[in-house]
């Protein structure tokens, strides 16, 4: 159904929170994108959104507020930016500072973003994520998450073997 | 979301799948490195927890670049001398079960690197990493794309115990051997296994010590569309007979050091496909090794130590340079770079500039850059110019440089346009306070001028695609 781009649409958290926003800024997640679209009739209820918590969403619409009227990663588009994705952990400074955030709503953000399929937000979290591991031993990492090291007698024997002649040199 | 505090061990696997993936493409190199590296993607995940560990194992993608560095840092300390199967097992083991993360029927991509220190051509094949190396890659040598084979010890003759035809799915190579001792690659087997690689299209050679004989490589040049010569010892006898066969070409280096013999005739080649060409021409050659005709060509580097004869440089601005839209040229002539550059460089740019090639990039790289030289640019040469970039390292030359970019950007095109786009001046120390004045003056008349400070890498090849 065609719409105006001015068109506002209502949205309700699990914890009740509900915001009211331009289509074209909830548009920017493919889940919403397709629901609007199978509604055939203008419905004032709103739209349910139970794996996201009202702070959160106000982290995700602040982002896609921002990045409203970029063009959305197509299937054909999909492989190439996937290609670059690959190649590099860059991150524009707009988003460096949105993504500045604890760990916790860091982790919330990414989950949402992957509920919600807004690609380019998910692509953000992952890299930040990423960025914060690198260069890091793997007991850094473990106390940066806070990660137990669990590994099974198995395992340690296994992990011990490959990596015998590192205590050599 | 749960109301609980959430941490990185409550997102699902999907999710630290594509973080893996990105803390892997967050390596300045796609490759792992074995023997491992424990600070860097993915050794460092897969020894975080038990689950990390099994995801990372199941991602084939993270284990396809494989960089097997065979240096001697990697070696135990204190060790014997050249005792290296104890070592090499422990590689060629922990290689396997890399190899037994990946799917079967994915590409691979190889690459080593071997760096010993041989006293004096002491080194044997024994002492070497490569025939075990080169026993690893045999059994999976058709799921190898690239495979990057450095040398620097007589392991390479290894190479001869790999099936003929093995590397039927190779698209890119390069072969990088300095062994010391000046040992001649020109037996003919130890190439039959690039013979029937008939998804080749990159070719790279390097050597150093070690006279290269393409001849006896072979590979369906034909086909390539790729071949840099990279600092290489060749035989001028067979590298002729070799470029006619590459018809379709659209990337060649040629930087060779080996001296042409007296009264040496360079030989006529037209590559019709070619598009960038990247020419070294040195001192003990004092002559060009071939001349082109390159009806095709766009982007043209000329690297000139202390050259001096110009007879194949008429042919390439008559015949071939009428779709130039980048030139990238070089001069490296310590003591006398003034006079030189002075004589050989108005030449040059007059010569190519004859036939009013659309030139928008122009690159000049030299210790000095003669007044008359950016009058030349200005005046005559380059009418579609929007990039200028020199390096400079006089005062006055800096100057001139500013004077040449004024100028150029007041030029003004048949729609009363401005074509000229933006300028990078590359300085070697402190400019002086009337040019810094002067650079303040043209940025503001809007012109994008960047100054950068000189580089050590500024005689690498040009990216034409990413101006300086």
């Amino acid at each position: 159904m065609a719409a105006p781009a001015t068109q506002q649409i209502k949205i309700r958290c699990n914890d009740e929170k509900e915001f009211t926003v331009d289509r074209d800024v909830l548009e920017r997640s493919v889940l919403i994108k397709n629901m609007l679209e199978d509604v055939t009739e203008q419905q004032d209820a709103p739209i349910p959104l139970p794996n996201v918590s009202g702070p959160v969403m106000a982290k995700v619409l602040e982002y896609c507020t921002h990045h409203r009227g970029e063009p959305l990663p197509s299937a054909d588009t999909e492989q190439s930016q996937d290609e670059t994705r690959k190649r590099t952990t860059d991150i524009s400074e707009w988003d460096q500072k949105f993504i500045t955030v604890d760990q916790e709503m860091l982790f919330e953000i990414i989950l949402a973003a992957n509920y919600l399929d807004i690609k380019s937000l998910l692509d953000v979290g992952c890299k930040t994520v990423a960025n914060m591991i690198k260069g890091k031993t793997p007991e850094e990492i473990r106390k940066l998450f806070n990660i137990v090291n669990d590994f099974t007698p198995e395992e340690e024997a296994q992990i011990k073997k490959e990596n015998e002649w590192a205590e050599d040199r | 979301m749960s109301s609980s505090r959430l941490t990185i061990n409550d997102l699902p696997n999907e999710m630290l799948v594509l973080i893996f993936s990105a803390c892997h493409c967050s390596q300045r190199s796609p490759y792992i490195t074995i023997p491992p590296n424990l600070n860097s993607s993915p050794w460092n995940i897969t020894l975080v927890s038990s689950r990390w560990r099994a995801i990372a194992l199941k991602m084939p993608s993270l284990w396809e670049h494989i960089f097997f560095d065979f240096n001697e840092r990697q070696l135990p300390h204190p060790r014997p001398l050249f005792q290296f199967a104890q070592f090499s097992t422990r590689t060629m083991t922990l290689a396997r079960s890399v190899l037994e993360r990946t799917w079967k029927n994915r590409p691979l991509y190889i690459s080593n690197d071997e760096e010993l220190t041989d006293n004096q051509g002491a080194l044997t094949n024994l002492d070497s990493f490569i025939p075990a190396f080169v026993h690893f890659i045999g059994p999976i040598s058709s799921r190898i794309r690239r495979l990057d084979f450095q040398c620097n010890s007589p392991g390479f003759v290894s190479l001869l115990s790999l099936k003929r035809g093995s590397f039927s799915n190779l698209e890119e190579v390069t072969f990088f051997i300095r062994a010391k001792g000046a040992i001649p690659l020109t037996h003919r087997s130890w190439v039959s296994a690039f013979e029937n690689a008939r998804q080749l299209s990159k070719v790279t050679f390097k050597s150093q010590g070690v006279l290269l004989n393409p001849a006896q490589l072979n590979i369906p040049w034909t086909r390539l569309t790729f071949l840099h010569f990279v600092y290489t010892d060749v035989q001028h006898t067979s590298l002729p007979n070799i470029l006619r066969t590459c018809q379709n070409l659209t990337n060649l280096r040629l930087d060779l050091c080996n001296p042409l013999p007296a009264h040496y005739n360079p030989p006529m080649i037209t590559l019709p496909s070619l598009i960038s060409f990247d020419y070294r021409v040195t001192q003990t050659s004092n002559q060009l090794f071939v001349s082109f005709d390159l009806p095709s060509i766009q982007y043209l580097t000329l690297r000139l130590m202390s050259f001096w004869s110009f007879t194949g440089f008429t042919v390439f601005a008559s015949r071939s340079c009428c779709r130039l839209k980048g030139i990238h040229l070089v001069f490296t002539t310590p003591g006398t770079s003034s006079f030189y550059v002075g004589k050989v460089l108005p030449l040059l740019l007059n010569t190519l500039g004859a036939v009013k090639a659309p030139v928008v990039d122009c690159r000049i790289l030299s210790s000095h850059i003669p007044k008359e030289v950016f009058a030349k640019l200005v005046n005559a040469l380059f009418p579609s110019l929007k990039l200028l970039t020199a390096g400079t390292g006089a005062p006055t030359t800096v100057a001139e440089f500013l004077d040449a970019v004024e100028a150029i950007h007041n030029r003004e095109n048949s729609n009363g346009e401005r074509k000229f786009r933006t300028a990078t001046m590359i300085v070697r120390e402190e400019m002086e306070e009337t040019n810094r004045r002067k650079v303040e003056e043209l940025l503001a008349k809007g012109i994008d001028l960047r100054v950068v400070p000189f580089r050590e890498n500024w005689n690498d090849p040009p990216q034409w695609d990413e101006p300086l």
